[in-house]
């Protein structure tokens, strides 16, 4: 909330969140008697409804009822209505049973719309076996549940793939379990015939068939009729179970890794996964209920069928959500963009990731274990007519939201209000708050808190060292920081909001570029001043590291802060040094090792505009860029050679003249955050032309790095004819090919540096 | 309860009398019934040993007369869905309520049957040991029509139209089917009779066809399929659901064990009071993945379709009442199924098939021509979706196959090339298509079709001498488009527009061999699409003002452009390519939003 005010406020807008209308749009081209419903800029993106996957069955006893919804909160939010959205999806009977002989029915898959009043599903309709069931089968069903139906449309083909595999695990698994269930109950069978008049062969049988033949109404007339239906079952099933490996040994891998955590002490949800799908606890369940009501039938819970095919698909199904989850509006940024063509291979790769599961690594995530939990309940729940566990059920499934949901934008803002300080400025806008939390960085690690492999961390750590004694304690440096935001906090988002507010008044257009140029410079320097002063704080802290090419992915239909990721201040980058900027990226492209230098304090400050140009810079190969974040001394020639962008402390009365020699300083571009002045080539050409002044007209950091990556894109364009004519005539030396394409001067130089590299 | 004194000798006599029908067959609807009659004055006790030994005396008797079948009785248990589903699908012949007492006509009949299928004999065989079914043969014709293509090529194999009885709950009202089968089955008896009792298309379509056991067996799977479409589309659901006449449910169902592909959509005829109606069309599972990038194209298709029907059942109805379950055939409803048809298979025939298939047409000669720029300019302004028109096929098709790696994979699927010694019309929604114009240089195309299609259509006319002014034309831009203003006359404009970014990448390919475009093209895609990404963000950051003036120097554009650096033809493309990302865009930059 937090966020969105004061980012609204300093783009010229009042508060609206009423006005924000989740009506969304549902494309009808074709129909002209309906038209488009009108996009509003306003309007929330479609993904502020967050897809959701629904794990229901059609209980013969209870009707379509929810095992578990993942993410589980979903199944507890009141705004979600899970049972209503069941009926309508297993109210028929999608299976197309084609009757009379028992057979092994294949999914039926089917792509619905509307099915609710915003949301759309893909269902995927299966059956699993059970001896006990009526017609030996348990009807289940799983769905995926998104709101854009444009998105659903465009990843259907491979989420029925996904689903495919993952419902094949399951079922495999609950054939081999129904398989030796049948092969129990044949043997009784037999038994019973040969001693049918003997009652004590009954009893002589061990507990495991007494459980299974129990319910089984066996009579002894018709035993033989059923004795062929049984063995008859057993070869279909038994065909069925031939070419299915991969699922086997995915199902004896989970099954290990199940074992093996109860052997050794392992979390307590997998104790009670297994606790569920052991046969004794199953009848003891049934003892209990038999009291409550003798009448209803009671059948076991589905994963006692299938136990180590739904624990894979549980984990398939994170897998899932994760990978289809995120907004269509969104493009993954932060990383310098693949600008040649092999997309396709990086496509299927991705895919054989997401088919693939580890039960090691699945069974220590705790969005994993909260399934297995949600599960263990459910399950029970469905099976058994009892609401016993319903209420403490709910309660957990609200914490767990409110432990989940969190962004970190407004955790932060959470922990910040329980500062003392806070508590007595409250009456304040909130805006400065969230100023000061922006600044400060989120305290606590949130989930998009990639720790990239590309972090120079051994060097780090060199220099935080040395600078670790001036650090203040963190309950000190919250109450300064607040401080500072008191004091800037007048000068700093206010003008800019004031100001636009009034141009948007006069003539309702915010387009005024002049009016933001001076303003919001200042405001810009006013908000370095800010970090300036703080610079000194709190650098031993983890988080100030902050993300360098790390790759993220969010939706552009928010006006969310990209706070600590990388390209983050991207734009404040082209305000201030609007005269370098250009230059600055000329030698990016052309690999030249950029140095940015500063005084001892003005290290934060170097670490900003790093991680802002850090998804410009091409990396060399797949281990990353390779930066030195800090280093104080002599800067030598092993150092322009290793690393591509390095931070460099001058000290209090030197020049950079004195930290390099004449000779390295002509091979790096070297850039003052201080004094903005740049030492390096200058740039003149076409291909980063798109670069000039209009650049400072972008709104946000967000849509700057969009830019920027559609310019890397049009140099990868070029670059891949120039490619392509290498290619064809071998004979050529490259600069013919530059000339053929029109390429000169500091383009032919991008061009060569960026055809050396391999993406 | 006067059935009470029935007593066990009562039984057995009645089952000798069912087992005596069921061997004569001839009275069998009217026994069930009587039978049916008693037995529903039963107990359950009495009813239960009543079935057992029912069952018991078939199965001693079917083991008597033929050892060799396999058993195929099986317990109450599991049978109990087998037995339903059975009594859903005969229960108009046989009105009696209990449902088990039809098994045991279904286990004899099996018998009788066994040696004419093996595997999967249930499927057919639950209708095949009868000869009763005239009845329903009769209403199968007044159901069906014939009329579809029957080509391997034809992708569809099926067309139906339902509708929700709130009587009789979901209800097939007319099937069309393809040509072939309705040869097979002019027999003399089509003509004479026309029932209009309530009948199961299911059970009549059946008997349409052949008696060669293979095409009987997918005939009896594609009524199955018929039958599943029908009560999956109009159910319950559609009527209590939450979903309004403006927001049609459409759904895709791929069901392997029928064989079935379907798209279906929701209607609602323009009339209170009427129930929700729904279209559909089947196709072979066998085709599902070409099927696959069809979906949004036979999506439209479908809307077209269910509009002009919704007309027409209003217009019946004035005649012969809401009422009426039975709609009379209609030529005209006809042709509009077949032309479906037809579109889908001429996809098929003169699809661009795949990657190296597209490569195969290329030619540098394309590029040569110069209009090739603007011709680029208008296609990606209108979302891809060009006509392309000449006297020489091998011209068109080289200039289709460069304006199609503009597109992507699903696009390129809806597209086609031409084939000397064909006719071609125009059909919509389709992205790229050729046009062969005849000897008298005309061309089969309306101009209220253009306005028809989804989106905008530029047209490029290969046979206008090289460079002419008129030989690009493009439609209105796409929000007016979408509006359908009513100026036929002023539909196709002269386009004169060039793009930079276009002329650059169009300057780079010449130097380029063919098999080298494709993946510059792919480049400059993503290009265009990270513009159109970074042109939403700024619209969603900065917001739209209101209602700015309708001039063409629209403040919003400007400022747009501006920002993104680039002209105005790339800031269409961008635009369009806006449009398809976020629906709505392309309106909300041109005409402001509105208050």
């Amino acid at each position: 909330m937090a966020v969105t005010y004061a980012d609204l406020v300093a783009f010229g807008f009042a508060y609206v969140e009423d006005n924000v209308s989740a009506n969304l749009k549902k494309q009808r081209l074709s129909n002209k008697k309906i038209p488009t419903p009108r996009l509003s800029s306003e309007d929330m993106c479609v993904c502020e409804e967050e897809d959701f996957i629904i794990f229901a069955e059609f209980s013969e006893v209870k009707g379509p009822v929810a095992l578990f919804t993942v993410p589980s909160y979903i199944q507890h939010d009141e705004k979600t209505d899970v049972n209503s959205f069941i009926m309508r999806i297993m109210s028929v009977d999608y299976q197309a049973n084609p009757g009379g002989h028992f057979c092994i029915c294949q999914d039926t898959q089917t792509l619905q719309t509307h099915v609710s009043q915003t949301r759309h599903a893909y269902v995927h309709y299966f059956t699993l076996y059970d001896l006990h069931a009526r017609g030996f089968v348990r009807p289940l069903c799983v769905a995926y549940v998104c709101s854009n139906i444009q998105k659903l449309s465009k990843i259907f083909p491979e989420l029925r793939d996904q689903f495919l595999q993952l419902t094949e695990t399951i079922k495999v698994n609950n054939r081999q379990h129904f398989r030796n269930e049948i092969l129990t109950v044949l043997s009784s069978m037999k038994n019973m015939k040969f001693s049918s008049n003997d009652p004590a062969i009954k009893e002589l049988s061990d507990e495991d068939l007494a459980d299974i033949t129990s319910n089984m109404s066996i009579h002894q007339e018709n035993s033989s009729q059923q004795y062929e239906e049984f063995s008859f079952m057993l070869k279909a099933v038994e065909a069925s179970l031939e070419n299915v490996d991969y699922s086997i040994s995915a199902v004896d891998h989970w099954h290990k890794a199940f074992t093996f955590c109860d052997e050794t002490p392992g979390p307590k949800e997998i104790q009670g996964y297994l606790n569920l799908i052991s046969s004794t606890s199953y009848r003891r369940q049934v003892n209990l209920h038999d009291n409550i009501c003798m009448l209803e039938k009671q059948l076991r819970p589905i994963p006692v069928l299938s136990p180590w095919g739904i624990a894979c698909a549980l984990s398939l199904l994170l897998k899932m959500l994760h990978h289809f989850g995120h907004c269509e509006l969104s493009a993954t940024l932060g990383c310098f963009p693949s600008i040649s063509i092999s997309q396709s291979d990086s496509e299927t790769s991705n895919r054989d990731t997401l088919s693939s599961t580890n039960a090691w690594e699945a069974i220590l995530k705790p969005e994993y274990l909260q399934l297995l939990q949600a599960i263990s309940v459910g399950a029970v729940d469905a099976s058994m007519p009892s609401l016993d566990d319903q209420e403490c059920d709910q309660v957990e499934g609200s914490s767990l939201k409110e432990a989940t949901s969190g962004n970190e934008g407004s955790s932060s803002y959470h922990s910040f209000s329980d500062s003392p300080v806070d508590a007595v400025l409250k009456p304040q806008t909130d805006q400065r708050n969230y100023r000061t939390s922006s600044i400060q960085g989120s305290t606590d690690s949130s989930s998009d808190n990639n720790v990239g492999p590309n972090q120079q961390s051994g060097v780090f750590h060199d220099s935080f060292h040395t600078i670790a004694g001036d650090s203040v304690s963190p309950s000190q440096s919250e109450c300064r920081e607040d401080f500072h935001s008191i004091l800037d906090g007048g000068s700093t988002p206010n003008c800019i909001s004031e100001d636009t507010l009034i141009n948007s008044h006069e003539n309702g257009v915010q387009y005024s570029s002049k009016s933001s140029s001076s303003t919001s410079s200042e405001s810009f320097h006013d908000i370095l001043d800010a970090l300036h002063s703080d610079d000194n704080w709190s650098i031993d802290s983890d988080e100030e590291t902050l993300p360098l090419g790390v790759a993220w992915n969010h939706c552009l239909w928010t006006r969310h802060k990209l706070t600590r990721k990388s390209g983050h201040r991207l734009l404040k980058f082209f305000w201030t040094f609007r005269t370098a900027a250009q230059h600055v990226i000329y030698s990016i492209l052309t690999g030249r090792t950029l140095v940015l230098t500063g005084d001892s304090s003005s290290e934060r400050r170097v670490q900003r505009v790093m991680s802002a140009l850090s998804p410009l810079i091409p990396p060399l190969d797949d281990s990353g860029l390779r930066v030195l974040r800090w280093h104080q001394g002599i800067l030598v020639s092993a150092h322009i050679a290793s690393y591509q962008l390095i931070g460099m402390c001058i000290p209090e009365r030197l020049s950079i003249h004195d930290m390099i020699s004449p000779r390295d300083k002509n091979s790096v571009t070297i850039l003052d955050v201080n004094t903005e002045s740049l030492l390096g080539p200058a740039y003149h050409g076409h291909l980063l032309a798109p670069i000039g002044d209009n650049v400072r007209d972008f709104p946000s950091d967000h849509s700057l790095l969009l830019f920027m990556e559609s310019v890397l894109n049009g140099i990868g364009s070029k670059l891949q004819s120039y490619k392509a004519l290498v290619a064809a005539c071998q004979n050529e030396l490259p600069s013919h090919a530059c000339r053929q394409l029109n390429i000169h001067g500091c383009d032919a130089d991008i061009i060569r540096y960026l055809s050396k590299l391999t993406f | 309860m006067g059935m009470k004194s029935l007593d066990a000798l009562c039984s057995v006599d009645l089952v000798i009398l069912f087992i005596l029908i069921i061997s004569t067959k001839d009275f069998r609807i009217f026994t069930c019934v009587e039978i049916g009659h008693i037995l529903s004055n039963m107990d359950d006790d009495e009813f239960f040993t009543f079935y057992e030994t029912l069952l018991e005396n078939i199965y001693t008797q079917s083991q008597l007369s033929d050892e060799s079948s396999s058993p195929s009785i099986r317990s109450v248990a599991m049978s109990a869905n087998i037995a339903n589903t059975v009594q859903e699908e005969v229960k108009h012949l046989i009105k009696v309520n209990p449902p088990l007492d039809e098994s045991p006509i279904k286990y004899q009949v099996r018998k009788t049957s066994s040696e004419l299928s093996d595997d999967n004999s249930d499927i057919s065989d639950t209708y095949s040991g009868d000869h009763d079914y005239h009845s329903i043969e009769m209403s199968c014709s007044s159901i069906c029509s014939h009329v579809l293509p029957n080509d391997d090529d034809s992708t569809v194999c099926a067309m139906v139209l339902s509708r929700w009885d709130d009587i009789m709950g979901p209800r097939t009202i007319r099937v069309w089917l393809p040509e072939s089968v309705s040869e097979e089955e002019s027999g003399p008896e089509t003509e004479p009779l026309k029932f209009t009792t309530p009948k199961s298309v299911k059970a009549a379509c059946q008997f349409s066809c052949s008696h060669q056991m293979s095409s009987k067996y997918n005939k009896i799977l594609l009524m199955k399929a018929i039958k599943y479409v029908t009560s999956h589309t109009v159910n319950y659901t559609c009527v209590t659901g939450t979903s309004t006449p403006e927001q049609s449910n459409s759904a895709l169902f791929i069901v392997p064990d029928l064989d079935m592909v379907a798209q279906s959509l929701m209607f609602h005829v323009p009339l209170s009071g009427s129930s929700p109606y729904s279209l559909a069309l089947l196709v072979k599972y066998s085709k599902y993945s070409r099927f696959l990038p069809l979906r949004n194209l036979c999506q439209h298709w479908l809307e077209r379709l269910s509009i002009r029907m919704a007309e027409f059942l209003l217009s019946v109805s004035k005649v012969h009442g809401i009422d009426g379950i039975e709609i009379p055939s209609s030529s005209m409803v006809d042709t509009w199924m077949v032309e479906m048809s037809h579109m889908l298979m001429s996809l098929e025939v003169n699809g661009l098939g795949d990657h190296c298939a597209l490569q195969s047409y290329l030619s540098p000669t394309t590029l040569g021509n110069p209009l090739i720029e603007r011709a680029v300019t208008s296609h990606l302004q209108t979302s891809g979706c060009t006509i392309v028109m000449g006297n020489n096929s091998s011209e068109i098709n080289s200039m289709i196959s460069f304006l199609a790696l503009f597109l992507d994979k699903e696009a390129q699927s809806c597209s086609r090339l031409v084939f000397p010694g064909q006719k071609y019309t125009f059909q919509i929604g389709l992205f790229l298509q050729g046009l062969l114009l005849d000897e008298f240089g005309c061309r089969d195309l309306s101009y209220e079709e253009l306005l028809d299609n989804p989106l905008p259509v530029t047209w490029v006319d290969l046979s206008k001498s090289n460079g002419a002014a008129t030989a690009i034309r493009q439609g209105l831009p796409i929000h007016l488009h979408q509006k359908k203003v009513d100026h036929p006359e002023n539909v196709m404009k002269v386009f004169k527009g060039e793009s930079s970014i276009v002329h650059g990448l169009i300057q780079d390919l010449k130097r380029l061999p063919p098999y080298q475009w494709s993946g510059v093209v792919a480049l400059f895609n993503q290009q265009l699409y990270k513009l159109a990404l970074a042109l939403l963000s700024v619209i969603h950051w900065n917001g739209v003002p209101s209602d700015h003036l309708k001039s063409y120097d629209n403040p919003t554009i400007r400022h747009l452009r501006s920002t993104l650096n680039i002209d105005e033809p790339t800031f269409l493309i961008v635009l369009a390519k806006a449009e398809k990302i976020r629906p709505g865009a392309y309106q909300l930059v041109m005409e402001g939003m509105v208050q």
